[in-house]
């Protein structure tokens, strides 16, 4: 095994690929394995395959949305367990309550700061 | 005819002595005509009783005359004495009878010539032939027979007779002329009575006629119209009739008749103007009297009622239960209901949705007051809001997606810089981080604006959610104050705190820090430079309060009713070019009354202002 594969691995998905790949800078310069989707569907798809440590998910993307691709991943055995931050640029508390309800773990809304989304990604992967 | 046109002055009062007058003129006539009559009769008895005493005293006087004859040839004839007994009586009456008889005939132009003749051919008798054969048998008995024998005295005697007859055949025709004089007179009397007395009558009845036509006529018809007006029908007149007062009450009659209609026509016009007004308002509008009873409803009104199915319910109560059942909670109305019915003086207003409609309406009751002040009823108003409703939920839609659309690139700016600033793309100079700091700072000031686009594109229906939670208010004001000290100094303001520790209420931490920030924000922002900020924070009353005092530059007196309206700048602000949104107080306003609480300003322009807002303490433990 080499160090990478013992690197955690996170799954990052937003349909804004300026915002992806902040996350992808921020979260590889803090010691984390990305991978990348641009769309709900393709997520679901990464998820399933690569079995991510987390999962960062734009609610608002094209296909499946953030919550739709929380809940799939909550319904199957296999990913059922994978934690999952959602990016929202809605703020009212209907949105984020629909969000835990969909599974979430976490969520933090837009604009965020790259520090406070390192931050809380270590402290669910910590705690594990 | 008299009456319809002539003598319009002369009254009823009158008309009637006019009347009056005539019947005395009449009676008059009647009676002096009547009374003439009766003297007619009269003077025709008292000639009948003249000719009787006529016909009496010539016959005495004729008996006389015989008696004389009788004695004196008795005595002649026989010398006897006991003849001249008869002839003595009556010589010594005779000239007493012949001067009654000449009296009778006194006033008797007919007769006097005849008794004249009868009294002088009776004393010629008496005198140049009885007595002288008296004294001649007294002396000479024989010679005395004679003479007698002669047959002059006979003779004598029967032309006096003769007279005697023609006088009383005369007195007797005359008589009969006199009698018959009299029945005429007393036939006549009797037609002038009768005649008098039809007149009269025929008179009278004829002023009774025409008094009942000129005066009886028109109260009747008066009357009847009266009755005609009172059953309703204000277009009954009285058609003139009858003279004077009458007349002129028929008239009164008639312009009161005519003002009456006409005022009657008006206020039926006005209120058909003010019903026309009213059903064509948008608004459905319907009134109850003092007794809950529904006396007034606009199209509008019905309309609405029919499209939500409670038109046939009736009453107001029935109408308003079947409208709560439509919305979603229809028991939550039963305190608002019971007010209602309770309380004259109660003003409620709801806004509620009829979700199987799709339609949402904004009901509003309030007390009618009559002239006098007292609750006479009550209006019910209905609007339908849903396009407002609409309008603005597209609205707060609208800001909602600015708002998302806008955290897009924000996030990228922000994310980024931080990266930069971070060093991640390198070491920076002194002059790109302090150029950064500026982009940092201005990207944040974006991110709050964009923030309270959000909020306030939600204040409007009061539905700010809050996360509530006990919040002391202590801990907020001192760290807002905090967090403005940078600021402060940068002006070399004096910013000053006064705060009461736990200062516990119920509440939104996160809102309750952003309405402290923005009005400590607000005070350094429009306080000059050198100036002075005070911050006050105190529990009094159960009720906890927030006091912002500042030397800025003051709100005009005017403005400050509009200060917490959304997009609201003072003109003192927007002089000192301070900027700003005008959406700050509006959140702040927002937040407090969401928390159930009060925000308040007093200021004077130049001097400075104070903000005070006052929530309610949530007792501690």
């Amino acid at each position: 095994m080499s160090d990478g594969e013992r690197l955690p691995l996170v799954l990052a998905a937003d349909d804004d690929p300026l915002i992806l790949e902040l996350v992808q800078f921020r979260l590889e310069r803090s010691g984390y394995r990305v991978i990348t989707a641009t769309n709900g569907d393709d997520a679901l798809r990464l998820a399933r395959e690569h079995r991510p440590d987390l999962a960062v998910l734009d609610v608002m993307m094209l296909g499946l949305n953030g919550y739709e691709v929380t809940r799939s991943l909550r319904a199957d055995e296999e990913t059922r367990d994978i934690p999952v931050i959602l990016l929202t640029a809605r703020v009212q508390e209907a949105d984020v309550s629909q969000g835990f309800d969909a599974g979430a773990d976490d969520y933090l809304t837009k604009p965020f700061s790259p520090q406070e989304l390192r931050a809380r990604v270590q402290a669910i992967l910590g705690r594990r | 005819m008299p009456g319809d046109s002539p003598n319009r002055s002369l009254g009823i009062g009158g008309r009637m002595a006019v009347a009056g007058g005539l019947v005395a003129l009449v009676a008059a006539v009647a009676f002096s005509l009547l009374l003439g009559a009766i003297g007619d009769l009269r003077t025709s008895a008292s000639r009948s009783l003249e000719t009787q005493q006529l016909l009496l005293a010539a016959s005495r006087l004729e008996t006389l005359t015989l008696q004389l004859q009788s004695g004196q040839r008795g005595y002649v004839l026989t010398g006897e004495q006991s003849f001249l007994r008869g002839y003595e009586e009556a010589a010594r009456d005779l000239e007493d009878a012949t001067f009654a008889l000449e009296m009778l005939a006194l006033g008797r132009r007919d007769q006097s010539s005849r008794i004249r003749t009868i009294g002088s051919a009776v004393r010629s008798y008496y005198d140049t032939w009885s007595q002288p054969l008296v004294r001649l048998a007294d002396s000479d008995l024989s010679a005395a027979q004679r003479r007698v024998g002669t047959g002059e005295g006979e003779q004598r005697v029967i032309r006096i007779r003769r007279q005697f007859d023609e006088l009383a055949d005369a007195e007797q025709a005359l008589g009969a002329t006199r009698e018959a004089q009299a029945r005429a007179d007393g036939r006549e009397a009797a037609l002038v009575a009768a005649v008098s007395l039809g007149a009269l009558l025929l008179l009278l009845a004829a002023i009774v006629g025409y008094f009942i036509r000129v005066v009886v006529v028109p109260v009747r018809r008066i009357d009847a119209a009266a009755k005609r007006r009172t059953a309703g029908d204000l277009t009954a007149r009285v058609a003139p009739a009858g003279v004077g007062e009458a007349r002129r009450l028929i008239a009164a009659f008639n312009e009161m008749a005519a003002a009456q209609e006409r005022s009657v026509a008006e206020l039926a016009r006005r209120r058909a103007e003010i019903e026309a007004v009213l059903d064509a308002a948008v608004e459905g509008i319907g009134m109850t009297d003092a007794n809950g009873d529904l006396v007034f409803t606009n199209d509008r009104m019905d309309e609405l009622w029919r499209d939500l199915g409670v038109a046939e319910r009736g009453s107001i109560w029935n109408r308003l239960a079947g409208l709560a059942q439509l919305t979603d909670a229809a028991e939550s109305y039963a305190p608002a209901f019971a007010e209602i019915a309770s309380d004259p003086e109660a003003v409620l207003e709801d806004d509620f949705e009829v979700p199987a409609l799709q339609r949402s309406f904004r009901g509003y009751t309030a007390p009618v007051h009559g002239p006098r002040g007292a609750v006479i009823g009550r209006i019910f108003s209905l609007r339908e809001t849903t396009e407002e409703r609409a309008a603005e939920r597209a609205k707060e839609e609208f800001l909602a997606t600015v708002s998302h659309e806008l955290r897009t690139p924000l996030t990228s700016i922000r994310g980024y810089l931080e990266l930069v600033q971070e060093g991640e793309a390198g070491e920076l100079t002194a002059e790109q981080a302090r150029f950064l700091g500026i982009v940092d700072r201005s990207a944040r000031h974006l991110h709050g604006l964009v923030d309270d686009l959000l909020v306030v594109g939600r204040t409007d229906e009061g539905r700010l959610d809050l996360e509530a939670g006990a919040v002391d208010l202590a801990d907020v004001v001192a760290e807002c104050v905090e967090s403005a000290l940078a600021a402060a100094g940068e002006k070399r303001i004096a910013l000053a705190s006064d705060v009461e520790p736990e200062l516990l209420v119920e509440g939104d931490r996160r809102r309750l820090t952003q309405l402290v920030t923005n009005l400590v924000g607000n005070a350094v922002k429009f306080t000059p430079v050198g100036g002075k900020v005070d911050v006050r924070a105190h529990a009094r009353d159960g009720r906890v309060v927030v006091e912002v005092a500042d030397t800025g530059i003051g709100i005009a007196a005017d403005e400050q009713d509009h200060l917490f309206e959304r997009f609201f700048r003072a003109s003192s602000a927007t002089r000192a070019q301070v900027p700003g949104t005008g959406l700050g107080l509006a959140i702040s306003k927002a937040i407090a009354e969401a928390h159930d609480g009060t925000i308040s300003v007093s200021s004077r322009e130049g001097e400075g202002t104070t903000f005070r807002v006052d929530l309610r303490g949530k007792a501690s433990g």
